[in-house]
């Protein structure tokens, strides 16, 4: 589904990411573990055609997402909160997101009541996007990313700033996205949740993809013994 | 020690932001603004014994001068209330450290006493003090008045944040005020109230009962103390409650027009919900009252000031918006990049949206038409280029914005946003309709320019589709650079 080809990103000299070949294929859930700087964030605005490659190119479908928009109609992502608008109510930016993607207010409410385990008050609260705290806010990003059934997901740490219980109830959702035949990009610092949800774990250190392994029992373990400090 | 230290923390919060956000040349530009300012108010208080005698002929000029000061004084307040920043220092990090609360509160407050505009005003009142006051009275007299004016220095000063505090929701507020002074100005001019008569009088009162003198002293200490109270109010962080915005409109009815109403529909909303841009449309209102300074009899004959006033006043909304296009959205730029938006209506939005803005001012301005026969024409023909020229060129130059605008924060004194870009933009979009007209003029018949500027105009117009549709091209080229000065916060 998703290709690079000879990507690499260099800012003021310094390799920030370089990956000759990857491939995604769909149904996928692939976690992206790495520490900070590591190049994750830098990968994945790279896929979503918000920075221009140094060299090499992306690919989704076929198509280059630089040369070609067909790409947004199939994916939903959030990777900070420069993706929410601020003046919106949440209802607002939602029904905008999904007027994107032909859903109509109802099918927003729908949406929206199926997923209640997720949300506080404050996001039905007649309350601006900028004067949510982080928590939620997030949860605004996620929830708009998910909404109408995208075929690609791409999010980046989605379970920053979440509380215990919203935590669980996003690992269960994605983990039923993608037996829903979802393909998803997700990256995260909590070991846990990343080796629970994904198929197969992309580890980046300095740019440079150290690790591409199918998850498994033993993954948690592996990628623990990896970043241990000792 | 403390205040040292904390000293020490203000230089470098200064030296560290806004200062360095503008770019060298703006702040040189500034810099040379401020001082041309104080050399002429320093002029103005050194000749004005010879420019007040020979106005009142009939006065004392030192009591000419006091009466003035009244006028002075409100001008004074005015501009503070617009241009002052209340001072803040950052509490939170300092609150649990060993430092005394009313140190941390004294000592803003005491920072803003060698501020810009005491300084100007020093600057006034200064050398004709030295110059005609000192030597023309007693002694005695001169200090009472000196003291006097000190503390009506000093009470403005205070004033202006406590003002600012409680009415900067409420711009209405300096309009009316402008307004009720103005209105006192032209009753003194007209004779019907003497304010400045009795202003000087009042200071002569205070001159032959010095003990009175005590008045404008504990004045001036009542506003510091106010101003103490109120910083000190706010000082407590659970104050702070968080001020909900109440929900502005929120323009559905654009929902119907597909993809085009909807992107509208945000700029809109971005609009009128944001601090930033609503100061904007309150100026440009103010801009459509241009056309009064500039359509007396003296200027009416010269074209030059017709066509200035005709650019500004018929599109004013319209350009104001333009300016900052793509920079508006500089906060939120990714939403429009990484979703399912067609590029060509994002930009359509924004031509329609600039469309509508220019339309309504236009409209607004027609009645101009009475103080002129040709002003209708220039007007109209600057209109109809604004919308089909101009539009397309804020569209080209605005996808070379390379710095982020906070939508937040007040439009004045507010630099952000202002790169590069926006400067030279000014010179094609406002050049270009005077240098048609010099070359129709060189040509013999100078009133065609106005024809012209109409059919260039129209052809925009007409043909928008299709230029919006190259101006997309040239958008993808420069989103990524556009986008990553954005991301910088």
């Amino acid at each position: 589904m998703i290709e690079f080809n000879n990507l690499k990103k260099v800012y003021g000299g310094k390799s920030a990411l370089s990956v000759d070949r990857l491939t995604v294929r769909p149904n996928e859930c692939i976690g992206l573990v790495g520490n900070n700087g590591a190049g994750k964030t830098t990968m994945l605005s790279l896929i979503l055609d918000l920075i221009k490659a140094t060299d090499g190119y992306v690919t989704s479908m076929g198509n280059k997402v630089n040369e070609n928009d067909d790409w947004k109609e199939y994916t939903g992502s959030y990777l900070n909160e420069g993706f929410l608008i601020p003046f919106l109510t949440p209802m607002e930016y939602f029904e905008f997101i999904g007027s994107l993607h032909g859903m109509n207010k109802e099918d927003v409410v729908t949406f929206l009541n199926e997923a209640s385990g997720f949300f506080s008050e404050d996001i039905t609260v007649k309350k601006y996007i900028r004067d949510l705290s982080a928590g939620n806010k997030n949860k605004v990003g996620i929830m708009a990313a998910m909404m109408w059934k995208p075929g690609l997901l791409i999010l980046d740490e989605p379970f920053s700033n979440l509380d215990p219980t919203s935590q669980s109830w996003l690992k269960n959702r994605l983990k039923k996205l993608n037996n829903e035949r979802v393909t998803m990009i997700i990256s995260s610092h909590d070991l846990n949740h990343i080796s629970e949800i994904s198929s197969r774990i992309l580890l980046l250190e300095n740019g440079i993809l150290i690790k591409d392994i199918s998850s498994g029992e033993g993954t948690l373990k592996e990628l623990e013994r990896y970043f241990s400090v000792s | 020690m403390i205040l040292q230290k904390l000293l020490n923390h203000q230089w470098k919060e200064k030296v560290r932001s806004s200062f360095w956000q503008r770019s060298i040349w703006l702040n040189i530009l500034l810099g040379i603004l401020a001082l041309y300012l104080i050399l002429c108010v320093a002029s103005i208080g050194f000749l004005a014994d010879k420019i007040l005698s020979e106005i009142y002929s009939d006065r004392n000029v030192v009591q000419a001068f006091s009466g003035l000061l009244f006028y002075y004084f409100s001008f004074d307040l005015m501009m503070r209330f617009l241009l002052q920043k209340v001072p803040v220092i950052s509490m939170q990090p300092y609150l649990t450290l060993p430092i005394k609360r009313s140190t941390l509160i004294h000592y803003p407050l005491i920072k803003t006493i060698p501020g810009f505009f005491n300084l100007l005003a020093l600057c006034l009142i200064l050398p004709f003090y030295l110059k005609t006051v000192l030597p023309a009275n007693p002694l005695m007299w001169s200090v009472v008045w000196i003291i006097t004016v000190l503390s009506l220095i000093f009470i403005n000063n205070f004033l202006a944040f406590l003002l600012k505090k409680y009415f900067a929701k409420r711009p209405l507020f300096i309009f009316i005020i402008l307004a009720l002074v103005g209105v006192i100005a032209w009753l003194d001019i007209k004779g019907n109230l003497n304010m400045t008569e009795w202003v000087a009088s009042a200071f002569a009162f205070l001159e032959s009962h010095p003990a009175y003198e005590i008045i404008p002293v504990l004045l001036a200490l009542c506003s510091y103390e106010m101003a103490y109270i109120m910083l000190k109010r706010n000082s407590y962080i659970e104050e702070e409650k968080k001020r909900i915005s109440k929900i502005s409109p929120g323009f559905t009815f654009l929902s119907k027009y597909g993809e085009t109403g909807l992107l509208m529909q945000n700029e809109l909303r971005m609009i009128f919900r944001n601090k930033r841009p609503k100061s904007v449309v309150w100026l440009s209102i103010i801009f459509l009252f241009y056309g009064f300074i500039f359509y007396q009899p003296l200027e009416i004959n010269k074209v030059f000031f017709l066509v200035f006033a005709g650019f500004f006043v018929t599109s004013s909304a319209g350009l104001m918006y333009g300016q900052y296009f793509f920079a508006w959205e500089s906060s939120y730029l990714d939403v429009y990049l990484a979703n399912r938006i067609v590029a060509l209506n994002y930009l359509k939005a924004k031509y329609w949206l600039f469309f509508v803005l220019c339309s309504i001012c236009y409209i607004l301005t027609i009645p101009y038409a009475l103080f002129g026969h040709n002003i209708a024409l220039i007007n109209f023909s600057l209109f109809i280029y604004n919308l089909g020229v101009t539009s397309f060129l804020y569209i080209l130059f605005g996808t070379y914005s390379r710095s982020r605008i906070d939508l937040g924060k007040s439009q004045f004194m507010n630099y952000e946003g202002t790169g590069a870009a926006q400067w030279l933009s000014m010179i094609p979009v406002m050049g270009l309709p005077f240098i048609i007209y010099g070359l129709c003029a060189l040509a013999g018949n100078a009133n065609v320019s106005f024809y012209v500027l109409i059919a260039l105009g129209g052809l925009g117009i007409i043909f928008n589709e299709h230029i919006l549709i190259l101006l997309t091209k040239i958008f993808y080229k420069n989103k990524y650079k556009m986008a990553v000065a954005f991301r910088k916060r």
